[in-house]
């Protein structure tokens, strides 16, 4: 199978239906995504901004360094797109300044426990997502619902890698803190 | 979520593509922002290494640095004549340096305090090798020869008096046994421009200058003349 990047090479050649396909393979991903991160805002601003994002990609497509992966990238403009939306919707800041950034942490990502926790958070986790804030909320959803790696959620929220380990763990604790005890969380 | 029939994102992308409602825009206006983007951090960079050079030359020449050697008193003074303005300028003009690099790939995988002491180290060693240019001297000169609008108003403030924090500055014109003549002068033909006799009591221990030492005077003036409770010398003849 053509990988993302061929396509999306293709793409900058002038090849619009390589963008067909990079569509079909992103559309229910990014649909996905937009309905978790975009909460409340509706299903039709759902499909409305993953309409927003492959014509943004279009545009785009020559600043896309094929030598990177498609994945983060694509996944980028999402997130741009979201959270623009979410400003709009919302009139308040979707990313204040985190502090977590400001310095360096130690960076564990345990691939056995990912396998363990994934299953059972997404169950437990889908009713709770919109408790979350926009942030909190942004990284459950691309860890456990997208599995996107650390260095690629680090790619897409243009963070260093450390700082999604930290906000993710309190992301976690703030999910501890809403869902019910009896909800065994593996956290 | 459920599934669009006819799979109507896709359709309405490619659509919209083939109306030429929606264009990819060229490689090259990717490059001219990347271009722009490094000439926009080059120039901020270099900025705030002017206005940190413009710190240390002022601080050099008005000798402000001294008054740390008066204690207490001193340090609360310098720190009431430090430029602040140009510090926080300085600072404001490298938080938008960093946001401005966070935009590449290497600048946002690393935590943004690292980055920001990098960048303030970058400018500081900057403004350290701009002040031992003859810029801000050749610009003072032309300031005070030429009366430059702007530039004037900028250097001139380097040499304000602060008798009214009881600091006295100036050059030293005569020596006596327990006094000496202080001149002061920083060319804006105001009352702190003038000649002051201060007197240095022999109990106090205070060593006198000498013709030609520019001078801190730590004292009180009355009747025309300045008692010295302590003297700092920032340029030796």
């Amino acid at each position: 199978m053509e990988t993302d990047e061929s396509l999306a090479s293709r793409v900058q050649q002038g090849d619009d239906q390589a963008l067909g396909e990079l569509i079909e393979r992103y559309e229910k991903k990014l649909l996905r995504y937009g309905s978790r991160f975009l909460g409340s805002q509706g299903e039709d601003a759902v499909v409305q901004a993953v309409q927003d994002i492959f014509i943004r990609v279009y545009q785009n497509i020559a600043s896309f360094d094929t030598r990177q992966r498609f994945s983060p990238w694509i996944y980028r403009v999402a997130h741009n797109t979201f959270v623009s939306i979410l400003r709009q919707r919302t009139r308040q800041p979707v990313y204040g300044i985190d502090f977590d950034s400001f310095f360096p942490h130690p960076v564990h990502e345990d691939s056995e426990r990912r396998e363990k926790e994934h299953a059972e958070i997404r169950v437990v986790v889908e009713a709770a997502l919109s408790s979350l804030s926009a942030a909190h909320r942004e990284i459950i959803v691309l860890y456990y619902f997208e599995e996107l790696s650390y260095q690629e959620i680090a790619d897409v929220l243009r963070i260093p890698v450390s700082t999604v380990g930290v906000r993710l763990s309190r992301a976690r604790e703030r999910l501890k803190r809403i869902l019910p005890e009896s909800s065994e969380l593996p956290l | 979520m459920t599934d669009h029939p006819n799979n109507s994102i896709r359709s309405t992308v490619l659509e919209k593509i083939r109306e030429g409602t929606v264009r990819r825009r060229p490689r090259a206006y990717f490059v001219a922002r990347i271009v722009a983007t490094v000439l926009v951090a080059i120039l901020l960079l270099a900025t705030s290494g002017v206005v940190i050079s413009f710190i240390l030359f002022s601080l050099h020449e008005s000798g402000e640095q001294f008054l740390l050697g008066f204690g207490t008193r001193g340090v609360l003074t310098f720190l009431t004549l430090f430029p602040w303005t140009w510090g926080v300028g300085a600072v404001f003009l490298i938080i938008i340096l960093d946001w401005l690099i966070r935009g590449f790939r290497f600048a946002y995988r690393i935590p943004l305090m690292p980055i920001f002491l990098g960048t303030v180290v970058a400018s500081v060693i900057l403004g350290i090798v701009l002040n031992l240019t003859p810029l801000h001297a050749t610009l003072l000169r032309e300031a005070h020869e030429r009366q430059l609008p702007v530039v004037e108003d900028v250097y001139g403030h380097i040499f304000d008096s602060h008798e009214r924090k009881g600091v006295y500055r100036g050059s030293v014109i005569s020596v006596a046994t327990s006094t000496f003549t202080l001149q002061h002068n920083d060319w804006d033909h105001d009352p702190d421009d003038g000649i002051f006799t201060i007197f240095v009591s022999p109990e106090s221990g205070i060593l006198l200058p000498r013709v030609g030492d520019k001078v801190f005077v730590l004292g009180t003036l009355e009747e025309g003349v300045i008692e010295a409770k302590n003297i700092q010398i920032f340029t030796s003849r």
